[in-house]
């Protein structure tokens, strides 16, 4: 069983396919956490993010046509630790703006989601 | 031909095709003409060090060259340069010549752009269907109840996943036609798929995205409806219908319908799993819409509402219902549904009165005048209606008003009007534009009251 990894911690997902989100979403919260969204498009993302109290994010890149860069600076700038995921970038290709930033590249397990949440909580 | 001097001496009559200038516009101008302003410089420095090693070689390798037209605009270009040694002196002379050729690339680098733009957006949907494929094993495993039961429903999903993706792949992954995707999603459950379903609905085209999901709800409906619903009895049949409403002013819906009918009676699921959350939490929030399931005793009753814009392609989208995919001909569509059909022009009456007929309605009316429609709209037991709307001078709202009223379904057939245009008052209600060709009458009267 997964043990309650991340008991009371607030986490932002956001991920424009629903069957992820959803999918998304139980994980977190089998693990302990409270769930914020799925946000699933950049507007309610950044409004998420600007207003909502948050331990960490799991932020899809590309939304539709968008990308997710506004968020994470909103982030960023919040000073809430953040993990990309995508099937589009890797970490070489992500922007120079996000150099060293953790990033998931798709398909990836349940439990290299829950260790990378926890890991940027608890280094942060 | 160049010589020495960087000088065009020669060039062939294909040279207007390529760069827009006549032959003898260019004899004795600086090659450099022929070069965008950014690299003329670079290019006297390396035209010198050419001349001093004057090897047959293709300009630039590595590097993308550019050609300027005469009209300043640019084009992709491959040049093999020879050296024309004319005098028998030691190479690298003033007085030799360089012979260019020079190709026109622009199509070729067009197709490399293409196959990259591909291969990116293959990678990128590949890695996106692995990581739902690995999703649904965690879901599929959470709530089935041994390794066998897993093996089939997961091995089910997948094939779902795959059959949507054949109808994408088969479009270039422009989209799906929804009539395809469902026939094709019934299809395993189906031995004589004709008899049993019935399709009805405008031809759409579903973005990738929106084929995916709505491909894995149908499945999931049809797997629940061969387990427990009519297609666990020989005599039950499955209606889906959808349509697109063209609403005055506001975003336009897509809705869809699954009705089954004719199964063992139906009791509401005591139990939920994965496929229930499929085709209500997962649809309602890929499309951003609504879903409602009925557990009605006659039949499972599943429909789906949501903003047309965000799920179908553009221009893979007919919008005026112009090609409505149907299994079956208008012969049969209205058979027994009494239509008020109101139309001040009589050979317009006419014909809207002979291909309803045609589609098995019993008419009333035509009905020319305000007052004719008022009264028949009023006496008469209804399946639905066709208003024209401007009546000699009269327009037909208290007409409408009377039906809306008695919740009799109705559309607008005007040549004034469109859904745009159309009062706030008929928001949502279907308006078709005149002139509309019998199958779209019939098809949309058909979908109206399928749906009412």
């Amino acid at each position: 069983m997964i043990s309650e990894v991340l008991y009371c911690h607030r986490i932002l997902v956001v991920e424009d396919n629903a069957l992820l989100a959803i999918s998304l979403e139980e994980m977190l919260k089998q693990a302990g956490a409270e769930v914020v969204g799925p946000a699933v498009t950049l507007d309610e993302a950044e409004r998420f993010a600007a207003e909502e109290e948050l331990s960490a994010a799991l932020l899809d890149i590309r939304l539709d046509d968008e990308e997710i860069w506004p968020v994470a600076r909103v982030l960023a700038v919040r000073n809430v630790p953040f993990v990309f995921s995508t099937g589009h970038f890797d970490q070489d290709s992500l922007p120079a703006e996000w150099l060293g930033r953790p990033i998931l590249v798709k398909p990836v397990g349940r439990q290299k989601i829950l260790d990378a949440l926890t890991d940027v909580i608890r280094h942060h | 031909m160049v010589d020495g001097k960087g000088r065009i001496t020669f060039v062939n009559p294909r040279i207007e095709t390529l760069f827009g200038y006549k032959p003898a516009e260019l004899l004795g101008n600086p090659v450099e003409t022929l070069i965008p302003d950014r690299y003329r410089g670079q290019h006297v420095a390396l035209r010198g060090s050419f001349s001093r090693h004057p090897e047959t070689r293709p300009m630039g390798a590595g590097r993308d060259l550019y050609g300027r037209r005469k009209n300043g605009t640019e084009f992709p270009v491959e040049i093999g340069l020879n050296a024309v040694n004319k005098t028998g002196n030691p190479a690298g002379q003033d007085d030799d010549l360089i012979l260019a050729t020079v190709v026109d690339i622009t199509a070729r680098k067009k197709s490399e752009e293409h196959v990259r733009f591909i291969m990116r957006e293959l990678a990128h949907r590949t890695k996106n269907i692995l990581a739902v494929v690995q999703v649904m094993s965690w879901q599929t495993a959470r709530t089935c109840t041994s390794l066998e039961d897993f093996e089939e429903r997961f091995t089910q999903r997948i094939d779902a996943l795959s059959c949507s993706h054949d109808l994408l792949a088969n479009k270039e992954w422009e989209g799906a036609a929804v009539a395809d995707l469902v026939k094709a999603q019934l299809a395993p459950f189906l031995d004589n798929a004709n008899e049993r379903l019935h399709v009805h609905g405008p031809s759409l085209l579903l973005k990738p995205d929106a084929a995916q999901n709505l491909g894995l709800a149908l499945h999931e409906l049809a797997t629940n409806a061969s387990k427990y619903g009519a297609l666990s009895h020989p005599s039950g049949r499955i209606k889906v219908v959808w349509t697109i409403d063209g609403t005055a002013g506001a975003p336009r819906r897509f809705r869809i319908d699954w009705h089954e009918n004719g199964g063992p009676e139906v009791r509401p699921p005591t139990r939920t799993g994965f496929g229930h959350s499929i085709i209500k939490e997962i649809v309602a929030r890929a499309f951003t819409g609504e879903v409602t399931l009925k557990f009605e005793p006659e039949g499972f009753i599943w429909q789906l509402t949501a903003p047309a814009d965000r799920m179908f392609a553009e221009n893979g989208e007919t919008v005026d219902n112009e090609t409505m995919e149907e299994d079956d001909m208008n012969t049969d569509l209205l058979r027994g549904q009494r239509i008020l059909v109101v139309e001040d022009d009589a050979l317009l009456a006419m014909s809207v009165d002979a291909m309803l007929q045609e589609a098995g309605a019993d008419i009333i009316g035509p009905a020319a005048t305000l007052d004719r429609a008022s009264t028949l709209a009023a006496a008469d037991k209804l399946s639905g209606a066709i208003l024209d709307i401007r009546l000699n001078g009269d327009e037909v709202w208290p007409v409408a008003r009377l039906l809306a009223k008695n919740d009799v379904p109705f559309m607008f057939y005007s040549g004034h009007y469109d859904s745009a245009t159309l009062p706030a008052e008929w928001a949502g209600r279907p308006i078709l534009t005149k002139p509309a060709r019998p199958r779209q009458i019939v098809g949309a009267l058909a979908s109206l009251i399928a749906l009412h």
